[in-house]
């Protein structure tokens, strides 16, 4: 979350939610892209880097083709 | 000829010399409580330290053990890249909410929203609670390397250590008042749409506020001090909707006198009265107005001494 720019609410839409403390299911996130694909994450044994990296993967290949075609 | 040694650099080697001449040096008896540093520009009332104070560090450490220590009630959150805008606008928003419930009381004055630095937060936490719960160990020479041994374990069992992973701030209220709770969650942590009428940069900055948890000091639930209860979030929502101490005494004397527990409150009177009675007969006794049976002098009858 702190990655993420000051900004970045008025671009994309985000919700959190907070588990309690003796909750089952571990984190999880959820990421839709403006191609309508959508990726699915079980944190609970995922550092920061790996997310970032997994979401980077594809938002570069849409940036590729922001830039091919502007 | 001798050389003297310089001023200034006499200075700079009184610190560490304090430290550990308490081991070295004969004259000076080891239990006895060694004088405060008194580096040039440090007032002599600062507390002994074996950390330089004038670092940041130290400072910071010391704030962060007064707020522990003199803070009943916490609420930690995240905060993710906030603009100086934003906090300005949203801590003018929680000054102007919480003196609408109360503008007589300072207590709008007193809630306050720190931005913690989470790892140094997190040692302080340590010492107060792991370390140093009574206030009474002062910083020993080599504290840290005691402190880090002896709390090595709340690092993982810390209820609250997951928290300072994060970008933490908290807010800190000078005492439990459930309605002043309420307003403040209300403003910075809304459930659904935030308050009408708040400021747009305010709105804007609060989305970027997670709620994370909650820390009641020991001394306002069971007077025990240097320990707190974490409350995680809904324990937090539910603590806001409570009313305040003196509803709740009021309800239960209401309770007791609707659930025939009028003779409980009697009797609970009775034991003062009984006792006044008491020693006002045992005044009586020794000033010669009864005699030592209870009775008066005169010879009038009267029971003065059958309670007790």
């Amino acid at each position: 979350m702190a990655l993420l720019g000051p900004d970045a609410r008025n671009t994309m839409k985000i919700k959190t939610a907070v588990l309690s403390r003796d909750s089952e299911v571990g984190g999880r996130v959820e990421v839709g892209f403006k191609d309508g694909k959508e990726i699915q994450m079980d944190t609970s044994k995922m550092t920061i880097a790996d997310i970032v990296e997994e979401v980077d993967r594809h938002s570069r290949g849409l940036k590729r083709v922001d830039d091919l075609a502007g | 000829m001798a050389l003297r040694p310089l001023p200034f650099l006499r200075l700079t080697r009184t610190y560490t010399g304090l430290a550990s001449s308490s081991s070295r040096s004969p004259s000076i008896p080891t239990d006895a409580t060694l004088p405060p540093p008194t580096l040039p520009g440090l007032s002599p009332t600062q507390p002994r330290t074996v950390k330089s104070p004038l670092t940041r560090k130290t400072q910071l450490h010391r704030t962060y053990l007064s707020l522990l220590r003199s803070t009943p009630l916490m609420i930690f959150f995240q905060h993710n890249n906030l603009r100086a805008v934003e906090w300005i606008a949203l801590r003018r928003e929680l000054l102007f909410g919480l003196r609408k419930i109360d503008p007589e009381s300072t207590l709008a004055e007193g809630t306050r929203i720190t931005v913690l630095s989470s790892a140094l937060f997190a040692a302080s936490l340590r010492v107060a609670e792991g370390y140093d719960p009574q206030h009474k160990r002062s910083s020993e020479p080599g504290g840290s390397k005691l402190i880090a041994k002896e709390t090595e374990g709340l690092k993982k069992t810390h209820p609250l250590s997951p928290v300072f992973t994060a970008p933490v701030a908290v807010l800190s209220f000078p005492s439990v008042e459930p309605a002043h709770l309420k307003t403040a969650l209300d403003i910075l942590f809304p459930l659904k749409n935030p308050k009408k009428g708040l400021d747009p940069l305010a709105v804007s900055g609060l989305q970027k506020f997670v709620l994370l948890a909650g820390r009641v000091d020991g001394h306002v639930y069971g007077r025990r001090v240097g320990e707190g209860r974490v409350m995680d979030v809904d324990l937090i929502r539910v603590l806001a909707l409570l009313p305040d101490v003196n509803t709740l005494r009021g309800e239960l004397l209401a309770m007791l006198r609707g659930a025939g527990g009028a003779d409980l409150v009697m009797n609970l009177g009775n034991i003062g009265a009984g006792l006044t009675r008491t020693v006002d007969t045992y005044r009586k006794m020794l000033s010669g107005e009864l005699d030592s049976d209870g009775r008066p002098v005169e010879g009038k009858a009267e029971g003065g001494g059958k309670e007790g």
